[in-house]
């Protein structure tokens, strides 16, 4: 069974059942739309593409492996995965936001604490929380300087500002 | 009106016995020449500027075209995201302050953000041991309000004052390679030594003077630990979440250095003195390595109310379960390096349990004679066993509401007949026997057909069996030859390219 999807720039997507299912809103959605189309005003077809592939993939996803050492690997990605979300920066925030907007925690963030029973016998995968882990993994060891070199961030404090700033939290700079 | 080439206006000369009323309006009309070139040179410094600013618009232009860029997520996500970048190094918050003024806002309008301390002692590539100073907690201590917090301690790089034998090697070869000696003859003298002297493999630890830079750290380190018990310990009392990993010290392995029993030979007893105060809050506790927490002394007067408690078997021995309240409350219990049967003993107190880890277990029958441990866990949901070994002759588990169970290992493994719902089977194989697999294709090596029969023996009547670390291709043709078993409902495993599959299903999608 399938069900259409028409994004914000009037595309329309054909969706298994099985793999919109994955998506909450449009979950939510499937139940009152009936045989009609469901719109998707605040996604466009490119980033609806991307986020289906995702679902697509991580169809039939119990948990992540046990994984003993997941204090230090909190933001591990796995590869598949790493290579999902190697996009440009502005399909990357797309992303983000859309999982937001979808209300499609995995693929923003980790929904802890699912036992893994559950997401066999449901097959609601969560695959981890790779848009803000990408993001976090960028900030990660980085410079203010860096970050707002990598992001495009314009640095609006003053000089006196900043040094001051700096000499309020500067615990770490001497580590 | 007449404007002079310099910008300034004409002077005119007018005869003097005008009538007042015309004189009023020259004056006036003065006025409105003067305002007019005023605003004529706030045109040309405008015009100015615009020409300068068209020729940086190119410039612009070529930087990313970022349409939806960070500055676009809302703060609610981007606070998610500081959280996962600070995970592991939440000092370098301070980083994160100076980005931007919005960061600066979110982040210091964040309690949540701040209530995660991590003094963790870090090897820079230089080799340099670093820890931030205690102005960082005094930060996370005022602007985490009255947030719950959870602390991170991790000393596990703080030097020993004991160092091997390889270790001054190691040291006296870095000195001499810094100053440009050639160092050909003392490694092969001492690779000689190594290959030759039968006495070599024996420990041996030399007290060294701590250097100054090893007292600093050791200070700092003690004074970040009384930072946390400050105010009489008032900042304890918030704490719902606790790790802490000692010095990895020669303490624990030479004899010799724990035969002068003094503060001084036992560092991780002084640098974690000052956490003498309750922690009524604290529901998750982790300890690993030497860690002699004064609040879970035998005379600390608390009683800890811990849901999930993850330990080594010989902390797990200390911990006075009876005298306390623990035993109601616990959870969750991860229990580390059980080497004999009494380090499982208090398990028999504990009914409450709701998941239950043993990780790296190695009790022998011929070592542990005597009759076979029962434990009784009426409400136990999840059971994961880590690298146990053979327990099967010496303990039984009853555990009648168990949904999962995880088991990890590298060889077969004689079940231990528990019942549940859902059979997680990962065999953590080496590389060669992966080569193995390679080499021959489906034909998978005997260990690997063993360590299956020994999943489907686990399995029970489970409905579920997921199966890690076998091939999808190998996992098929053994159910192709093997009888399944009526009550199971879905075999699944993890391919290569890390999906998950399905390889046998009665549960119509």
């Amino acid at each position: 069974m399938s069900i259409t999807i028409v994004t914000s720039d009037n595309e329309q997507f054909c969706v298994e059942k099985l793999v919109a299912q994955r998506i909450a809103l449009i979950e939510d959605m499937v139940e009152n739309a009936g045989d009609r189309p469901i719109p998707l005003p605040n996604v466009t077809a490119s980033v609806l593409r991307k986020i289906l592939e995702y679902c697509e993939h991580h169809k039939n996803d119990p948990l992540p492996p046990y994984d003993d050492g997941s204090r230090s690997r909190t933001t591990h990605i796995s590869e598949w995965d790493q290579k999902f979300i190697t996009v440009d920066q502005e399909m990357l925030f797309e992303i983000i936001l859309a999982a937001n907007y979808l209300e499609m925690k995995p693929l923003l963030y980790v929904r802890l604490n699912v036992p893994r029973v559950q997401c066999l016998t449901a097959c609601n995968a969560v695959a981890g929380d790779i848009g803000c882990k990408t993001v976090a993994n960028m900030i990660k060891g980085k410079s203010p300087e860096e970050i707002r070199k990598l992001f495009n961030i314009v640095n609006n404090f003053t000089p006196e500002e900043e040094a001051q700033i700096r000499k309020e939290a500067e615990w770490a700079e001497d580590r | 009106m007449q404007v002079s080439s310099t910008g300034k206006p004409v002077r005119r000369s007018y005869r003097t016995d005008l009538p007042k009323g015309i004189r009023n309006k020259i004056k006036k009309l003065n006025a409105h020449e003067k305002r007019i070139i005023e605003l004529q040179n706030t045109i040309i410094g405008l015009e100015t500027q615009h020409g300068i600013v068209n020729t940086k618009f190119p410039l612009y232009q070529i930087l990313p075209n970022c349409i939806t860029n960070i500055n676009q997520l809302p703060s609610d996500i981007l606070i998610i995201i500081f959280e996962l970048a600070l995970r592991g190094c939440h000092p370098d918050i301070n980083r994160l302050l100076r980005v931007s003024r919005r960061w600066h806002d979110l982040i210091l309008d964040t309690p949540s953000l701040w209530a995660r301390i991590e003094l963790i002692t870090r090897k820079e590539e230089h080799g340099k041991i670093t820890l931030p100073d205690e102005s960082y907690v005094q930060a996370c201590h005022v602007r985490s309000a009255n947030a719950p917090l959870r602390i991170f301690l991790d000393y596990r790089n703080l030097p020993s004052r004991y160092i091997s034998e390889q270790q001054q090697m190691n040291r006296l070869l870095h000195l001499l390679r810094a100053e440009g000696a050639d160092v050909s003859l003392l490694t092969e003298l001492w690779e000689k030594r190594r290959m030759h002297d039968d006495d070599f493999d024996e420990p041996a630890w030399y007290s060294t003077t701590r250097s100054p830079a090893h007292s600093t750290l050791f200070h700092r380190a003690q004074a970040l630990v009384e930072e946390l018990a400050t105010d009489d310990g008032e900042h304890m009392e918030r704490w719902i979440e606790a790790s802490f990993f000692g010095p990895l010290n020669v303490d624990h392995e030479s004899e010799d250095a724990w035969s002068h029993d003094s503060d001084e030979l036992h560092p991780t007893r002084e640098l974690l003195s000052s956490l003498e105060w309750p922690t009524p809050n604290l529901v998750k506790l982790h300890l690993s390595g030497g860690v002699p927490l004064p609040l879970l002394d035998e005379d600390a007067e608390q009683e800890l109310q811990l849901e999930e408690l993850d330990i080594t078997d010989e902390h797990f021995r200390e911990v006075n379960l009876l005298t306390g309240t623990l035993w109601e409350t616990l959870q969750r219990l991860h229990l580390r390096n059980v080497n004999c049967r009494c380090g499982l003993m208090p398990l028999r107190y504990l009914e409450f349990l709701e998941e239950l880890t043993i990780n790296s277990c190695t009790l022998y029958y011929h070592d542990e004679p005597g009759s076979i441990l029962t434990f009784l866990f009426p409400h136990l949901k999840r059971l994961t066993f880590l690298d146990v070994g053979h327990m099967a002759h010496l303990i039984r588990f009853i555990s009648p509401t168990l949904e999962e169970l995880y088991v990890r290992t590298t060889s077969e493994m004689p079940a231990l007949l528990i019942p549940t719902q859902l059979l997680i089977w990962e065999y953590a194989r080496d590389s060669s026997e992966q080569k193995i697999e390679t080499l021959s294709g489906v034909k998978a090596p005997e260990a690997v057909w063993k360590t299956l029969n020994s999943a489907f023996e686990w399995l029970g009547q489970a409905h579920g069996l997921v199966i890690y670390g076998v091939s999808e291709k190998v996992i098929s043709a053994y159910l192709e030859d093997e009888e399944i078993p009526e009550t199971l409902d879905v075999v699944q495993t993890q391919c290569r390219d890390g999906r998950f599959q399905n390889l046998f299903s009665r549960v119509s999608e």
